[in-house]
């Protein structure tokens, strides 16, 4: 499962990061975004717009289909 | 004297901090990325610098502003770092701890917004921390100053302490930590075991400060071969992956120590918000909302009733009182014209437009301080995404509302470098509020009833043409590889009144300054060039070399709708600042105040043409300091170049098709 | 008469050198020519270095 099967809302623990792209995986392990973290969906923009999670209590703006490389169950 | 470094995560408070240090008053806001350059104040004691520094999540640079910081490091001397940790994300901040602290230089952590975390139901053992550490640790509330002088007294104390803070990487990355630092030259003051790690982890700056040294070959073999080490062991892993994971095992057990969750996280009002200003229907029609009611403000219910006071107060009562001054002083006709029409009309002309300027300002300081910019660039990345930008590039334009120079240089928050650069070329187009009398000017004589739609319109032609041209540019000259986006959210913050009104009167204080001299400067030499004509002093205005420059454009200048001479000399003039339209129009048109002024303007202007000059106004060439930022900011003559012959075509193709277009439709 | 050319030399001089100070300034990019550095303490600790 990918964090953009998630509904609005749920929450997951984050599996897999190693489909990202490098910079971008370095950036959100700099923000707390890794392997091992619970991760909540906040919302998602529309027409294919960014999402918003948290993660240990911080918002994350990320685009969605880079979300979708993001492996949680 | 000895230097202070602030390092720490970005948003964390260090410009806020660093104002409270030095008692300066530098430009704070609430989202990732407000300070891009460094910044040098002096202790409050007077017994040290402290330099403030762009916000890192790590020594890894990722974009400019981040590579200011590393190289900081790298590259200059300071006797200790202070680093700022923010309370509420001890986790994440406390990564960037660790690598400060293997640098080796003494440091003190200031530990900032004890009162959000505890607001989240934590608390801390500040005393646990610091001994975890083997570092002072002093709480502070960088917005209000609480604890400052502690920490003052921390920094300057004369007993330093000594920094003994090691972590343990494990067998195979110890052993190549060893070899490598067998390797180093002799240590400059730095490190040679953090900079052996940060080589471990792939630190580009530190790659790049290395090779200049020494032989790079047996450094990069020897991370080859723990690299291998690690993924016989775990298939997916690497050496960064496995620094950090030590650190944050570390972290995690510091953590446990330190903190005791008192009571579940409330629903804070963060999340409320959000629900409304980021819903999926409603995020950006609230944005345009919130920019309609800040042109309306602006505008019609209170900057213009404002400025009719202060333009009835220029042209009257001051007027008069100089006028009778001049004359008791015996004054000649020469003196009194130029005091009268040049520097009241020119300087004047641009003050009475102060309080618009002022709201303006205060709506862009509250956008800033509330934390609803980043939301901003969120509401706004899918549009973005499809012009091949990215919504980060959305913040530096609405700084370039305020001001286009440093909207460039916020540019530098966009880690791709293209995306940056196209940010930096497109940046002009937005209208920054020197361009807000002009409109001011025009609306107030030809718009009446619809002052804010019209220059509301102004604004989203200057995104849209923007927006239009990225695609356009993104397509072609800049082809984007790969686009990434990722933003962090801050929570909002109600704007403290002082804050906001000290960054309003901050940006404001530069208008009114550059109307005492620049402004003044121009108009004088406006009116002179007026003045004086081939046929000798106090010709008629249309014989003097004022007409004769502006003439040579008035041709070209025909097809938009305003081919007069006194169009082309305003629009020549414009180019050192764009206030300075308003002044010259001011000076040649003769008039004792705005109202005569508009009077006299419908004689060589039309509503449509007047649409036609401000849209001109809005696009046709960055101001001389914008152009020398964008050259600075680019590094490169050629781009510079090109962003004021874009510029120049774009604004000469869309005032044409207004004009004609609108004569098309039956308008004049 | 005397109050006129001094006034009067006195508006040029300033407006002369307010003219040279501001394009020389623009020109310099970044912080010095950004209109909002006024209050910014390490601009000017920053053109005093240059």
């Amino acid at each position: 499962m990918v964090l953009t099967d998630l509904q609005p809302g749920k929450k997951a623990i984050i599996t897999n990061l190693s489909l990202m792209n490098e910079k971008l995986k370095q950036r959100l392990i700099d923000m707390g975004v890794h392997e091992g973290e619970e991760v909540c969906l906040k919302c998602t923009m529309p027409f294919g717009g960014p999402v918003m999670v948290e993660v240990s209590g911080q918002c994350i703006c990320l685009r969605r289909k880079e979300a979708a490389c993001i492996g949680v169950e | 004297m000895s230097q202070i470094a602030l390092f720490g995560n970005p948003n964390t408070g260090k410009t806020s901090l660093f104002n409270n240090l030095t008692g300066s008053y530098e430009y704070v806001g609430n989202w990732s990325g407000v300070t891009v350059e460094k910044k040098v104040g002096i202790l409050r004691n007077q017994k040290a610098r402290v330099v403030d520094l762009p916000g890192i999540y790590s020594l890894h640079p990722l974009s400019r502003d981040e590579g200011v910081a590393t190289d900081f490091l790298l590259t200059e001397p300071f006797s200790a770092i202070l680093n700022i940790v923010d309370a509420s994300q001890l986790k994440r901040n406390l990564h960037l701890t660790i690598q400060l602290l293997e640098f080796g230089k003494p440091l003190v952590i200031a530990l900032n917004m004890i009162d959000v975390a505890e607001r989240h139901g934590m608390k801390i053992d500040i005393n646990k921390i610091s001994e975890c550490f083997h570092v002072p640790v002093i709480p502070v509330v960088a917005r209000s100053g609480k604890g400052v002088e502690e920490l003052v007294d921390v920094m300057t104390a004369p007993q330093q302490y000594e920094q003994r803070f090691t972590l343990s990487y494990g067998e195979a990355i110890e052993a190549a930590i060893e070899k490598i630092v067998c390797c180093l030259p002799e240590p400059n003051g730095i490190s040679k075991r953090w900079l052996a790690l940060q080589f471990l982890e792939g630190n580009e700056r530190v790659c790049e400060y290395l090779q200049g040294q020494i032989d790079m070959k047996p450094l990069v073999s020897i991370r080859e071969m723990v690299e291998e080490n690690i993924r016989l062991i775990q298939p997916t892993g690497s050496i960064r992956q496995s620094i950090h994971h030590i650190r944050e095992m570390f972290i995690a057990d510091v953590l446990k120590q330190t903190i005791t969750i008192a009571r579940e996280k409330a629903y804070t009002w963060t999340e409320k918000i959000d629900a409304i200003v980021t819903n999926k229907y409603l995020g950006i029609p609230i944005f345009l909302l919130f920019m309609y009611i800040m042109f309306m403000l602006t505008f019609d219910w209170l900057g213009s009733p404002l400025a009719d006071l202060l333009d009835q107060f220029f042209s009257g009562p001051l007027t008069n009182m100089l006028s009778r001054l001049l004359s008791a002083l015996g004054a000649s006709v020469f003196l009194k014209e130029l005091i009268l029409n040049g520097i009241v009309a020119g300087v004047g002309g641009v003050l009475v437009f102060v309080p618009q300027i002022f709201i303006l300002f205060l709506f862009i300081s509250f956008l800033e301080d509330s934390g609803y910019m980043a939301r901003v660039a969120m509401v706004m990345d899918r549009l973005m995404e499809s012009i091949g930008l990215n919504g980060k590039a959305f913040i530096p334009m609405i700084i370039g509302f305020g001001c286009n120079v440093p909207g460039v240089m916020a540019a530098r928050t966009i880690e791709q470098p293209r995306e940056r650069l196209l940010t930096i070329l497109l940046l002009p187009l937005m209208s920054c509020s020197a361009r807000l009398p002009v409109y001011a000017l025009f609306v107030g004589a030809f718009f009446k009833s619809h002052q804010a739609l019209v220059v509301f319109s102004l604004y989203i032609l200057g995104i849209v043409v923007a927006l239009l041209l990225a695609k356009l540019f993104s397509t072609t000259l800049l082809k984007n590889e790969h686009s990434v986006f990722v933003i962090e959210l801050p929570p909002y913050r109600m704007p403290q009144l002082l804050t906001l009104w000290r960054s309003t009167w901050d940006k404001g204080k530069g208008f009114v300054r550059k109307a005492g001299t620049f402004i003044f400067g121009g108009s004088v030499a406006i009116w002179l060039l007026s003045y004086v004509g081939p046929g000798g002093l106090n010709v008629s205005m249309d014989d003097s070399f004022l007409a004769a420059i502006g003439g040579v454009l008035a041709p070209i200048l025909a097809p938009l709708g305003f081919g007069t001479w006194q169009a082309g000399a305003s629009l020549i003039t414009g180019f050192l600042a764009k206030e300075v339209v308003v002044s010259t129009m001011n000076i040649i048109y003769h008039a004792k105040d705005a109202d005569t002024l508009q009077g006299l303007m419908a004689h060589y202007f039309t509503p449509l043409s007047a649409f036609s000059f401000m849209a001109f106004v809005l696009l046709y060439v960055p101001c001389l300091a914008t152009v020398a930022t964008i050259r600075k900011e680019t590094a490169s003559n050629k781009w510079m170049f090109f962003s004021i012959g874009y510029a120049l075509c774009i604004a000469y193709i869309i005032a044409f098709s207004i004009y004609e277009g609108g004569k098309l439709l039956g308008f004049s | 008469m005397i109050a006129d050319i001094a006034i009067g030399g006195l508006i040029f001089l300033y407006a002369g050198w307010m003219l040279v100070r501001h394009i020389r300034k623009s020109t310099k990019g970044a912080c010095a020519s950004c209109s909002l550095s006024d209050g910014c303490s390490s601009c000017h600790a920053n053109m005093k270095n240059q």
